[in-house]
């Protein structure tokens, strides 16, 4: 019966999908992600979100937003806050609409968990299992990469189109510990510079975290999968020591949110070959302000909630209206819960620095297949293996080209928007 | 700077091409070693995959020297220098080149011109600094007024470019390949 009903509803949501929600592969002849791909199955990560108490929109409406990816599995995919054709709610998002990206037209639909579902076949015994909620996209289009003072600003230009998604949990103990976070990249630039790229990333060293306002590294506990590799960068991530610096100010100050409760993982991903040759290197900074969550070794589940502490901050601080007051409307509710709409601490506000996009590939080929944190990159694929596309040339100038800040000013939140999200 | 720049580009273009047919075609005669020099204006551009591709103009210069051939083949040296200066940038051509001059006609003073050598382009600022040094050719024309004895008065315009060659940021070699072009006006002076 169950069987059955899984069929219908696969065969709806095939007809439900839009045309270009099938991706395909890339070849030597430029980057493609659109084409009929034979469907054989579903991610271990499809259809995991439920609705909660506060969401209006039911499982089936949530899972129409769907893709066939590469490997003939389907998966979750972006869809809005709320559902344009039913007008019920989601209660989270996932970031930028990438349909206004100038590279939706060669991507397509960006499936959630691909590289999860890799390490699933590469590694059965580690893998690695991520909400639905932390997927997040942003994308912009035609963005200078030069630095535009100076020399090379007068003598130099190079504009890209980046279309990015990493999954950033933010609203649970899940990143205190696990640094391998799925991150999907595409990059295409004036100057031929094009990659694209999906892999599990490896975000500094798993175990712990480095502390928001301090930089001290923070030591919690054993990691999901217990293999995890050490990765470049760090995830940097607040806890109680900046809580109660920050947000718990005395008398007459104001409470400093952005240092309380900012996190910045920041990644340093590599394609690299078994002799340590690195084909593309990228290192994007993904930023989060006014998370749902703060590490708390004393709380439960060790996990602390910002708009808790509302309850407790002085109520003789300079207030400013500041998030809790707008939380809280002006301190009258006491006790709310963290997934509570209302709470203004819920992981809606983001950015990401773009930063470096080397590539080392003039010989190629363009098509290359790696395990799933882009290691033992081949010409041929493999078990577990994930196809990766990077340009044949070798962008090293001499001096930086790298990405400026995206999505400073935007804000994803919607009044039906609530963590976990 | 504009101004006395578009000055000397109307000059030099009226001396070239009316200039002979006023002054009733007076030629210098043109034997044993020759020098000269002449300052106008000049266009430069840096050309590569990720170059803004804008044409920057300037005040140039050269000076040359050699030895008559036969009166109608003239061989020489030629320096070239070009300069621009924008929003604390400072820009530099310079070229040398071995030159050969050719007089059509042994009673004027139009001659074509063409060299072979190395240039190279700079630019700095307080901060950074790059360069490209590459092989180069140019072609030219001018016309040469004789004005007293051996000594002539030169409108000419020349295009000088170079060949693609790796471009040094800092002293550091980028994987960049550059060219560089450059198109000159002015007037100058020969005295054979």
């Amino acid at each position: 019966m169950q069987s059955i009903r899984r069929t219908i509803r696969r065969a709806v949501s095939v007809l439900l999908l839009p045309p270009t929600a099938v991706l395909t592969a890339c070849g030597d002849n430029g980057y493609t992600g659109i084409g009929p791909v034979q469907e054989t199955g579903q991610a271990v990560q499809f259809g995991i979100w439920t609705p909660g108490s506060n969401d209006t929109c039911t499982k089936e409406i949530h899972d129409r937003y769907s893709v066939v990816a590469l490997d003939g599995n389907r998966y979750n995919t972006w869809h809005p806050p709320v559902d344009p054709e039913t007008g019920c709610s989601f209660g989270h998002e996932h970031g930028r609409d990438p349909r206004g990206s100038r590279l939706y037209s060669k991507v397509g639909p960006i499936p959630f968990g691909m590289a999860n579902e890799a390490l699933e076949t590469w590694d059965p015994q580690n893998v690695r299992h991520e909400d639905h909620f932390g997927h997040k996209i942003d994308w912009e289009n035609n963005i200078e990469f030069v630095r535009q003072d100076g020399l090379t600003g007068a003598l130099f230009s190079v504009k890209c189109d980046v279309l990015a998604k990493l999954h950033q949990g933010t609203h649970s103990k899940d990143a205190f510990t696990n640094n391998l976070h799925e991150v999907v990249y595409h990059l295409s630039c004036t100057d031929g510079t094009e990659m694209h790229v999906t892999m599990m990333s490896a975000i500094g060293t798993p175990g712990g975290f480095t502390r928001t306002c301090d930089g001290t590294r923070v030591e919690v506990g054993a990691p999901v999968p217990a293999n995890s590799p050490n990765g470049g960068g760090q995830r940097v991530i607040p806890d109680r020591t900046c809580v109660d610096q920050f947000m718990r100010v005395g008398p007459g100050q104001r409470a400093d949110y952005n240092q309380a409760l900012h996190e910045s993982w920041q990644t340093s991903n590599t394609v690299r070959t078994d002799d340590g040759h690195t084909i593309a290197h990228f290192n994007p900074y993904f930023q989060v302000f006014f998370p749902s969550r703060f590490y708390d070794p004393a709380a439960a589940n060790i996990t602390g909630r910002p708009i808790a502490e509302c309850d407790v901050l002085d109520p003789a601080r300079n207030h400013n209206n500041d998030l809790c007051d707008q939380s809280t409307s002006n301190g009258t509710l006491t006790g709310l819960s963290f997934d509570d709409p209302r709470s203004e601490f819920n992981g809606v506000r983001r950015f990401i620095d773009i930063n470096d996009n080397n590539i080392d590939n003039k010989d190629g080929p363009e098509q290359w297949y790696t395990d799933p944190f882009g290691r033992h990159a081949s010409q041929h694929p493999f078990p577990g293996s994930l196809r990766q596309w990077v340009a044949k040339l070798k962008n090293d100038y001499g001096f930086n080209v790298n990405g400026p800040a995206i999505g400073f000013d935007r804000d994803y939140g919607a009044p039906s928007v609530h963590a976990p999200n | 700077m504009r101004c006395s720049g578009r000055a000397v580009l109307v000059t030099s273009l009226l001396l070239l091409f009316a200039a002979p047919q006023l002054l009733g075609q007076r030629v210098a005669e043109r034997h044993g070693f020759w020098f000269g020099g002449g300052v106008g204006m000049g266009s430069a551009r840096l050309s590569c995959t990720i170059c803004r591709g804008g044409r920057n103009g300037g005040m140039s210069g050269y000076l040359r020297l050699g030895a008559t051939v036969t009166p109608q083949i003239l061989l020489g040296a030629e320096t070239t220098v070009w300069y621009h200066s924008e929003a604390a940038v400072d820009y530099l051509l310079g070229s040398v080149q071995a030159v050969l001059y050719l007089y059509p006609a042994r009673k004027s003073g139009l001659y074509i011109k063409t060299g072979f050598g190395l240039a190279q382009y700079s630019a700095k600022d307080d901060q950074d600094q790059m360069s490209t040094q590459a092989l180069a050719g140019q072609f030219g024309v001018g016309y040469e007024i004789a004005v007293n004895g051996g000594l002539s008065i030169v409108p000419y315009a020349n295009f000088l470019g170079s060949s693609g060659a790796d471009l040094k940021f800092n002293n550091t070699v980028s994987s960049l390949s550059a060219n560089t072009s450059l198109i000159q006006v002015g007037v100058g002076l020969t005295l054979h």
